[in-house]
């Protein structure tokens, strides 16, 4: 099921590179942004606001059948078309029994990011699209239940229950982003964002670490993640 | 069409390295043990040149030979019980022994969903009979599944 999902992500991604690359060869010419006279235009410090929708997440857990679910909306604000800060607000949840060894772990909670990407292609603004780079700090609150068999003794006998319900926790983590944003439909835009994900803090107890951290994925000091987001630039 | 083979080349990667990063490790040793060195008078490492046995009990009767005669010994890994007190008795090639009680607190710790669940241990207090055992001293009360020395016992009639 992993691999069928980052494969399906991994699609998604080769279909936007795709549109990517079909870009119209007269688009493609360059335009700088001069006047008549030729002297450069003032680019208007604020251009519009976007919002994102992440669908992946949806789509691996309901079509799919992952476990985990994860969704995300993003508000992005687009400055001299070079700027862009971004809030992200998401929601993360699993409810996951490993077969095997009847391991379980259940938690939902929303999850915040903010930051900025920049637009490396802002001289050229008469492309459908644009490829960013950004970064973001994020974090989560959340509680999480985790439970098993009950501990046999294998020397002397004798078990204990293993079952903790309602644990807090929080976790902080930063975010390296790469990816690109293109137009499918006249405001509506879609576009992949590979993110690298460094934790930077997880709360412990002695009896448990979150397995599955909202909004940054399972706990380990990194992670790697794609998002697929479908877009609408606001009219305002 | 540089563009796109790019794009292809960076697709074809993800294919490849996402799937990659999702696999579980699992600590190889996922069982906790009490580690006793034995020191002469002088805290210096010594071991038994005879055979020595170890065997653990809990009050509830759980009962369990752990070492069996084992020669030159300079240490023992020993696991603790999932009740509150384990004893550990150590039987001198003579018979005769020496009991060691230690007071725990059982600590269960979750890993992660793949990796199950193991038992940590807190030693409280340490007691020991005093027939070749001198005394006992607890270096590090946290039990885990890092190998690291918990406990050192003093034999000051054992040669090195």
């Amino acid at each position: 099921m992993k691999k069928r999902t980052s494969r399906f992500i991994s699609l998604l991604w080769l279909i936007s590179c795709l549109c990517w690359s079909a870009v119209p060869v007269q688009a493609q010419q360059r335009q700088d942004r001069k006047d008549a006279a030729g002297t450069p235009t003032e680019v208007p410090f604020y251009q519009g606001m976007a919002v994102g929708l992440e669908v992946a997440g949806p789509i691996s857990h309901y079509v799919l059948g992952s476990d985990i679910f994860n969704t995300e909306l993003q508000l992005q604000c687009n400055l001299k078309n070079r700027f862009l800060p971004t809030l992200e607000v998401g929601y993360g949840k699993t409810d996951s029994t490993n077969d095997d060894n009847d391991m379980h772990y259940k938690t939902s909670a929303p999850y915040f990011r903010i930051g900025m990407d920049y637009n490396v292609f802002h001289k050229k603004p008469y492309l459908p699209g644009y490829l960013a780079v950004g970064l973001r700090y994020a974090l989560s609150s959340f509680k999480y239940d985790v439970g098993g068999p009950d501990m046999e003794d294998p020397h002397y006998g004798g078990s204990v229950p293993f079952r903790y319900e309602g644990i807090k926790s929080n976790a902080s983590w930063i975010e390296a982003v790469v990816g690109v944003k293109v137009r499918i439909y006249k405001a509506f835009h879609m576009g992949w964002s590979l993110r690298y994900k460094m934790r930077l803090s997880v709360g412990a107890t002695e009896n448990a670490v979150p397995w599955y951290v909202p909004g940054f994925g399972k706990n380990s000091g990194t992670a790697f993640n794609l998002n697929y987001h479908l877009m609408y630039n606001l009219p305002f | 069409m540089r563009r796109l083979l790019f794009s292809g080349g960076v697709a074809v990667a993800a294919l490849l390295l996402v799937p990659s990063c999702e696999v579980e490790n699992c600590p190889p040793n996922a069982l906790s043990y009490a580690c006793f060195n034995l020191k002469d008078a002088n805290g210096r490492n010594v071991s038994f040149t005879s055979a020595v046995s170890v065997i653990g009990e809990t009050e509830a009767g759980g009962k369990d030979t752990i070492v069996n005669k084992q020669a030159n010994a300079q240490s023992f890994s020993l696991p603790l019980s999932y009740a509150d007190q384990t004893r550990f008795i150590l039987v001198y090639p003579d018979q005769t022994t020496d009991t060691i009680t230690v007071t725990h607190r059982n600590i269960p710790h979750f890993m992660n969903i793949d990796c199950g669940s193991m038992m940590f241990h807190e030693v409280r207090a340490v007691q020991t009979t005093r027939h070749l055992i001198d005394s006992i001293v607890i270096t590090n009360p946290h039990i885990d599944n890092n190998e690291k020395e918990n406990f050192q016992i003093y034999f000051p009639a054992v040669a090195d």
